[in-house]
């Protein structure tokens, strides 16, 4: 450390602080010891920082040293040393490994995936295991099967869109304007029994029966 | 003080079998010729540290655990002190071993202690580190600033001494390690390494790649801006008769 050695003049502050390191560790030159207690005894702040230092050293000192998680020292054996797997004979690893894998969770969730998946194919078939036989399982057999299904949720869902309120209101609404140019002036009690639903028949067919005829592919589902 | 032609030319003269290849994908301490030292020039706990560290080269897996276990609690809380954050001590802690585990061959007993080689990797990492997270350095003030912009201490003291002792003794050493991250790093190594570590002036000028004369200005330098630091605390830092 470059201590300022100045017997010549009294100490500052700054060389009482340069020095105090060596001061409190007892290595300063006897000269420079004698300023340095000159000055301490003329400079009550130097005096304070001085028992400040000792007190900031002591409280340093008694910081705990805290003891490392042990999965610091696991993290560190396992990114060093090698797994013990490797000491295995590899007849035995072979089969350790195949039985590693087969018993893994991973492993178990694909499984029941495809099975899950397998189930909801012969759903769609309708192919019951039960009573299954080998021609239910031809190409043929199963594509017919998975059309009539197909048909069938189309048929549903058709007939769902045509139940809606909105949809049966817009399409009558449609009918009346196209029926607009027809001739009027019908007597009224014609006109009332015409106009009037026949008895026992749901809104949504009325709406239907008053509608023009459906393409062919989809007029059987009605 | 690391390069030194004498020992260079000893090492490249002395012939050792490398170690046997270990697994894969994992850390290679090099195939570098291990280093037969003189052990003459060796002094106590070096030669030991030679022992360990050929025994590590040559694939004895318990010798490493044995030196992981030897100075991890000191690389951990050397990083703790220095970073404030137990998980950036525990990362790094990590990143000091597996970074010597591969750089195990380049060991020279007779330069020093593997506890000071170890020491200077962690040190070399700390700073690293701290130059990365400059940006987002924890900034939890000792002082505040009042209405005028004038720098007041935080009142610690203002709060009142808890009762229990274990929580005074928890909130004091939290107020040190606060004031500890206020220091410069050069300051803050220098400092801890003498007066929690307890190095000697020697070891840490070692460590730090200082002239002597250096660190011991750091270390006061230190101690005087620490004490300032923890002044208008010190009252309350106090413990009871």
């Amino acid at each position: 450390m470059t201590t300022p050695l100045t017997p010549d003049r009294p100490w500052a502050c700054p060389d009482f602080e340069a020095a105090l390191g060596d001061f409190r560790d007892g290595t300063l030159a006897a000269p420079a010891s004698a300023l340095a207690r000159a000055h301490l005894e003329a400079c009550p702040a130097c005096a304070d920082l001085l028992a400040a230092v000792a007190q900031a050293v002591a409280h340093v000192a008694a910081l705990p040293q805290l003891e490392p998680p042990p999965r610091l020292l696991a993290a560190i054996f396992a990114q060093t040393l090698p797994p013990r797997q490797q000491h295995r004979p590899a007849s035995a690893g072979f089969f350790a490994s195949l039985w590693a894998s087969i018993t893994s969770p991973r492993f178990a969730l694909a499984v029941a995936m495809s099975v899950f998946a397998v189930a909801l194919l012969l759903n769609a078939a309708q192919v019951n295991l039960r009573q299954v036989s080998l021609s239910d399982l031809t190409p043929a057999s199963l594509t017919s099967a998975l059309q009539r299904h197909v048909d069938r949720a189309w048929a549903r869902g058709v007939s769902y869109y045509r139940d809606l309120r909105v949809v049966y209101e817009i399409e009558a609404a449609i009918h009346q304007m196209r029926q607009a140019p027809a001739p009027a002036a019908a007597p009224a009690d014609d006109h009332d029994r015409t106009q009037r639903p026949p008895r026992g028949v749901p809104h949504a067919q009325l709406a239907l029966l008053a509608l023009p005829p459906l393409p062919p592919p989809y007029r059987r589902f009605l | 003080m690391w390069s030194n032609p004498r020992r260079d030319a000893l090492l490249a003269a002395s012939l050792l079998p490398s170690p046997p290849p270990r697994a894969r994908r994992r850390p290679q301490p090099p195939a570098v010729v291990a280093t037969p030292a003189p052990v003459a020039a060796l002094v106590g706990i070096n030669v030991q540290d030679r022992q360990l560290v050929d025994r590590c080269l040559s694939g004895d897996a318990a010798a490493w655990e044995e030196v992981v276990r030897l100075h991890s609690r000191r690389i951990f809380n050397l990083c703790l002190r220095f970073t404030g954050r137990p998980e950036d001590a525990e990362d790094l802690a990590q990143d000091v071993f597996i970074r010597l585990y591969k750089n195990l061959a380049a060991y020279r007993a007779e330069v020093g202690s593997l506890a000071t080689w170890l020491t200077t990797l962690t040190r070399n990492l700390l700073i690293d580190h701290y130059r990365r997270a400059k940006a987002d350095r924890l900034t939890d003030p000792l002082e505040t600033t009042n209405d005028e912009g004038e720098s007041v201490p935080l009142p610690l003291a203002a709060r009142g001494r808890p009762a229990d002792h274990a929580v005074w003794g928890r909130e004091v050493h939290e107020h040190v390690q606060r004031a500890l991250l206020r220091l410069s790093p050069e300051l803050r190594e220098a400092v801890i390494l003498r007066d929690l570590h307890d190095l000697d002036y020697k070891e840490i000028a070692s460590v730090l790649r200082l002239p002597e004369g250096t660190v011991k200005s750091r270390i006061n330098r230190g101690r005087i801006e620490l004490a300032r630091l923890l002044r208008p605390n010190l009252g309350f830092m106090e413990p009871r008769a």
